[in-house]
């Protein structure tokens, strides 16, 4: 066999410039038994890439397959999980958006308390706009209230007079 | 558009070619067989999108690449490869030679793992499935010139890489 022009081919090969008939008579003259030693590596490059055609898959996995498919077309399972993943979602966000806004709004909120009660001191809105009627109903609450004193000041006086009877009684027996 | 028909005509007909694929990743055929299921079934998955696709074998062959890789990533590539060296058939009787050819087999399946995938691909698809580089361009949507300069580093690449293990060359 002519052995430069095999090299003259691998060369080619590796330039990329074979076309694919070329590159099958490559390989064949690389299964010679007879090939000098440094040209037997290119035969153990070729073999080593080259993935035989016996690597095939049979029927039984065309059938596996289409099943799978079929299977898959009568079911439909995907969409309706993804619809209810969606409203599953979009229900809890509407949730948490509702209660953050009701508890920001409507319940006491600790933080504020303080200031609230401050404010609140601080914008007693006056009832009267006149000083002297304010002063007559200021006398009035206060007439009133010492009123309600009083009767706790008579009620002690009825009592202890009560028991300087009892004291008296007392000091004659002794 | 019919997708079982789509399917059944244009993908599913793919399936050897994605085994040899798969396969010279992989060396196990079951496992192969696996990650063209698992290829297939993906493809279904996303056949609402096969309209925007250009090319449904360029898409396979890129899922099916990184399938294999993940697969070989949890295999841990450095006991795989010398596993392949196990299984080299060799006629030689002297045991050095027999060693040396264990070491470029070995070579070359690392150096095929470090191929870019663009270079893998065009690589497999000229020397496993025989495509013209017209055809390869085709099929991953690149111009012919950069299919051939791709093939080009793939093959030079590997050639470094055994001429780095033998210490002698073909002059």
């Amino acid at each position: 066999m002519e052995y430069s022009e095999l090299k003259i081919l691998l060369d080619k090969y590796f330039l990329g410039e074979t076309t694919p008939d070329e590159e099958k008579a490559l390989k064949k003259k690389l299964q010679d038994e007879t090939l000098p030693e440094p040209l037997k590596l290119f035969r153990t490059f070729f073999e080593s890439t080259n993935i035989s055609e016996k690597i095939q898959l049979n029927d039984d996995f065309d059938k596996k397959i289409v099943d799978f498919i079929n299977a898959e077309n009568s079911i439909h399972p995907k969409p309706a999980i993804r619809l209810f993943s969606f409203l599953r979602a979009a229900s809890i966000i509407i949730l948490i958006v509702t209660g953050g806004f009701l508890m920001y709004n409507y319940l006491p909120n600790k933080f504020n308390n303080k200031e609230t009660e401050i404010n609140n001191l601080l914008t007693i809105d006056d009832t009267y706009q006149d000083p002297v009627l304010a002063r007559q109903e200021l006398e009035k609450a206060l007439e009133l209230l010492s009123s309600k004193m009083n009767k706790g000041n008579e009620l002690a006086a009825q009592k202890s007079s009560k028991l300087q009877v009892i004291s008296n009684v007392l000091k004659t027996t002794d | 558009m019919d997708y079982k028909r789509t399917f059944t005509e244009t993908i599913l007909p793919l399936k050897n070619n994605l085994m040899r694929y798969s396969y010279s990743f992989l060396k196990d055929r079951h496992k192969a067989e696996d990650m063209v299921q698992e290829t297939m079934i993906r493809m279904w998955n996303i056949k609402e999108k096969w309209r925007e696709m250009d090319n449904l074998q360029g898409y396979c062959l890129g899922i099916i690449r990184h399938l294999c890789l993940d697969e070989l990533r949890k295999r841990k590539n450095h006991y795989y490869a010398l596993n392949v060296a196990h299984q080299e058939q060799s006629t030689d009787n002297d045991p050095l030679e027999h060693y040396s050819s264990k070491e470029v087999v070995v070579a070359i399946s690392n150096a095929m793992l470090k191929l870019p995938e663009k270079q893998h691909f065009c690589f497999h698809l000229r020397e496993n499935e025989g495509m013209t580089y017209e055809q390869i361009s085709e099929i991953l949507g690149i111009s012919m010139d950069q299919v051939k300069v791709n093939i080009f580093r793939a093959r030079n690449y590997i050639k470094k890489e055994i001429l780095k293990k033998v210490e002698y060359g073909v002059q």
